[in-house]
């Protein structure tokens, strides 16, 4: 435990030095390595003033490129230093620079820039009277002009060289400057001359590698001396050591021990402590369970005040059920009474609407009887016209379709003399049907009898008459009543042979060796409104030469929906009908007839008007 | 003025009715068979009446019957006589609808156009 916290405690203390370390190692590392980020500091720092700063990271971009055989760039950043050096005089650095462009201008092979510059630094190097440098430097200059192969002017630089270099007894740069003057004269011929700097040169040379070698051997000696007095340092400092860590090992013995007590002293303690903790445990267990009895009581006591609750709930709740349940059962019954009472008066009701009915059945029943009486029957018919028939189904018990027919005395129509007998038939379709239109068929056959009776003259004169006189009985010009009918009239006079039609709204139609003919009849109604100023009828005169059966029809027939579409038989359905069976005896057609309307209207319609066809033959 | 749409929802014996003042339109189709053509007609009538005291310049009549009983035939001669009024100072356009192959409705329609001297456009119903 405690070297834990001491490690802690050192890493604490190491760490914000560390930290220390690493700002400074970051802050001279800030501009990167990228040397245009050196070139773009360095101008600005030339910018603003700090040419020191811009020189010096000149010089980076410059060496950077050097070292990395970028001569150009190399050339360009020395010469912005030598700029910025320029401005603070900083002439020592100028001339190194100068140096540097010489050699970079040299290994370019742009030997007389690389003059150039060497001679610059030469000048500096004059002013400040740096001897070594200046020889140096002429020793430079001389090579480039060897290279440009101006010897004499190499020459001339390497004597003054030389002449230095003994002033100033530098060896190195005396022997230089001998291999150098030997290299100059060899090229411009003078063998002699060249031998002597030779020599000159290689005597040097010797003398410089003893020198060399004994300066080597005085090192290594002066080495081994120094590891000696070293080794023997180190051996007393070991001594020394092992006294100090016997002194450690005996504090340490110590201080284990003063560990051990305190760890003796501990244990106990903590044996004290967890007899207490036991106790205490103990005791929590006992609190623990007190509690929970006492949680239990309450919660028993809680559920029972709940049960006790509910029962009472309970108790309540059903005792209002109940009183509801008897309200209710007292209003059902009530109710039940009302309905009872309901049901007696529906019993009552159905049974007068039952009676009413059975009444008014019997009342039309009554009434079919009186239409029925009214009406002659086909056998009367038969006794002027054998060959005919009269397909007559009523939509309701009465009808307000109904035929007529009757002898009548025949009128010229100029002298109003009688020219003798003959038979009017009529087939009519009054409006409504049922009740209405049996009372209209009562009115029509009244006045069909009235009109005959003085004689008649044409089947349109009828209708014209028919019409006045219904409009006239119905007082149809003072009130709304728009009834009427539409019908059928012919005239048979047989001893002319000819049979005259006048229809309103309704047609003839004629099967004779001609075939089939088809008359319309007038647009016009009987009764209803006039709009024009007096109702006349087409008087059509038919001459019967040979055998011809005519079909006279009300609407009834053609307009019941039923076939296989619900569409209506329409009246082409029924002349073609007719046509089809006409070489049958009449009597056989009215059967044709009726079952083709049974099958026609088929069970899923109803029968939609009165439903009335005449035929006969003369 | 303003006056109320007149309309008859059709059943199995009357046609269905619908009269728009505004718009100058009356039409009528179905079938027509009222047990009482009185109550059924009347108060078509009666809007005509009402409609004819402040008509559109243009009405147009669109009927579209399948079947007309006789007393109803005359119920709609009295409508289109009403209407008759509506000329000259009024445009009244008649449009008689039929099905296809109906003669019968035909002849019906053309029965009233003789009867009323009215221009009819008789025009087959597209089933």
């Amino acid at each position: 435990m405690f070297k834990k916290a001491l490690v802690i405690f050192v890493l604490l203390l190491g760490l914000p030095s560390c930290i220390g370390i690493m700002v400074i190692l970051s802050n001279g590392n800030f501009q990167g390595s990228d040397p245009e980020v050196w070139n773009q500091h360095a101008t600005e720092s030339y910018n603003q003033g700090n040419y020191a700063e811009a020189a010096r990271f000149y010089n980076k971009r410059a060496f950077y490129f050097w070292e990395n055989n970028k001569l150009d760039e190399a050339a360009d950043s020395f010469i912005s230093s030598v700029k910025a050096n320029e401005k603070i005089g900083n002439q020592n650095a100028v001339m190194h620079i100068y140096n540097n462009l010489g050699q970079i201008y040299f290994d370019k092979g742009l030997y007389e820039r690389s003059e150039d510059y060497f001679l610059q630094n030469l000048a500096i190097s004059r002013e400040q009277d740096r001897r070594h440098n200046i020889a140096s430097g002429l020793i430079n200059i001389a090579n480039v002009r060897n290279e440009l192969g101006d010897y004499d002017a190499a020459i001339d630089a390497l004597q003054e060289a030389e002449a230095i270099a003994r002033e100033v007894n530098d060896m190195t740069l005396l022997r230089n400057s001998y291999a150098m003057l030997a290299q100059a004269h060899e090229r411009i011929g003078e063998d002699s001359k060249s031998k002597g700097y030779f020599d000159l040169y290689y005597a040097l040379e010797r003398k410089l590698q003893e020198e060399q070698m004994q300066r080597s051997q005085k090192e290594a000696k002066q080495r081994i001396s120094h590891a000696e007095t070293k080794a023997k340092r180190a051996e007393t400092e070991k001594e020394l050591t092992r006294e100090e860590l016997g002194e450690s090992e005996k504090t340490l013995q110590i201080t284990r021990q003063t560990l051990d007590e305190v760890e003796e002293v501990s244990r106990e303690r903590q044996l004290q402590i967890n007899l207490l903790n036991k106790e205490k445990q103990l005791q929590d267990e006992q609190l623990k369970r007190q509690q929970a009895v006492r949680n239990g009581l309450i919660i028993f006591g809680i559920l029972l005040a709940i049960v006790a609750a509910l029962i009472l709930h309970n108790y309540l709740q059903k005792k209002k059920a109940n009183r509801l349940l008897s309200k209710s059962n007292q209003e059902i019954s009530e109710q039940n009474d009302e309905i009872a009472k309901k049901n007696k008066e529906l019993q009552k009701t159905y049974f007068q609407i039952k009676k009413q009915n059975k009444n008014i059945s019997a009342s039309i029943a009554y009434a079919q009887r009186i239409q029925q009486a009214m009406l002659s029957n086909d056998q009367n018919l038969k006794k002027h016209l054998p060959e005919s028939f009269i397909y007559y189904k009523p939509r309701d018990i009465v009808s307000g379709d109904f035929y007529w027919f009757s002898e009548v005395e025949l009128t010229d129509l100029n002298s109003s003399k009688k020219t003798g007998k003959g038979l009017v038939i009529a087939c009519v379709d009054c409006t409504g049907h049922g009740v209405p239109g049996a009372f209209m068929s009562m009115i029509g056959i009244n006045l069909l009898e009235n009109i005959t009776s003085k004689g008649v003259e044409t089947a349109g004169k009828i209708l014209e008459e028919l019409h006045t006189s219904i409009r006239k009985s119905l007082r149809q010009h003072k009130n709304d009543n728009r009834d009427g009918m539409e019908l059928s009239v012919c005239v048979i006079r047989e001893e002319q042979k000819v049979l005259e039609y006048a229809g309103a709204k309704s047609p003839l139609f004629y099967i004779n060796n001609d075939g089939s003919h088809f008359i319309k009849g007038d647009p016009a109604p009987i009764g209803g409104i006039q709009p024009e100023p007096k109702r006349e009828f087409t008087n059509h005169r038919i001459n019967v030469i040979s055998p011809t059966t005519f079909y006279l029809f009300t609407d009834g027939y053609a307009d019941q929906f039923g076939g296989p579409n619900g569409y209506k038989f329409s009246t082409r359905k029924l002349r073609n009908l007719l046509m089809e069976n006409s070489i049958d005896r009449l009597d056989q057609q009215k059967d044709v007839l009726d079952k083709n309307f049974i099958s026609w209207k088929n069970k899923k319609h109803k029968q939609l008007d009165d439903v009335l066809v005449m035929g006969f033959t003369i | 003025m303003y006056m109320e749409n007149f309309y008859v929802i059709e059943s199995e014996d009357n046609p269905s009715i619908f009269c728009d003042a505004e718009k100058g339109l009356i039409e009528m189709e179905g079938r027509s068979l009222p047990e009482n053509v009185d109550t059924f007609y009347n108060p078509v009538i009666e809007w005509v009446r009402e409609y004819l005291k402040n008509p559109m310049p243009k009405t147009t009549v669109r009927f579209g019957f399948v079947y007309i009983n006789s007393s109803s035939s005359k119920k709609i001669l009295e409508i289109l006589m009403l209407l008759k009024k509506l000329l000259p100072d009024n445009d009244l356009k008649i449009i008689w609808n039929y099905l296809p192959e109906d003669e019968d409705m035909y002849d019906e329609g053309m029965d009233f156009a003789k009867m009323t001297q009215l221009d009819f456009d008789f025009k087959i119903t597209s089933e």
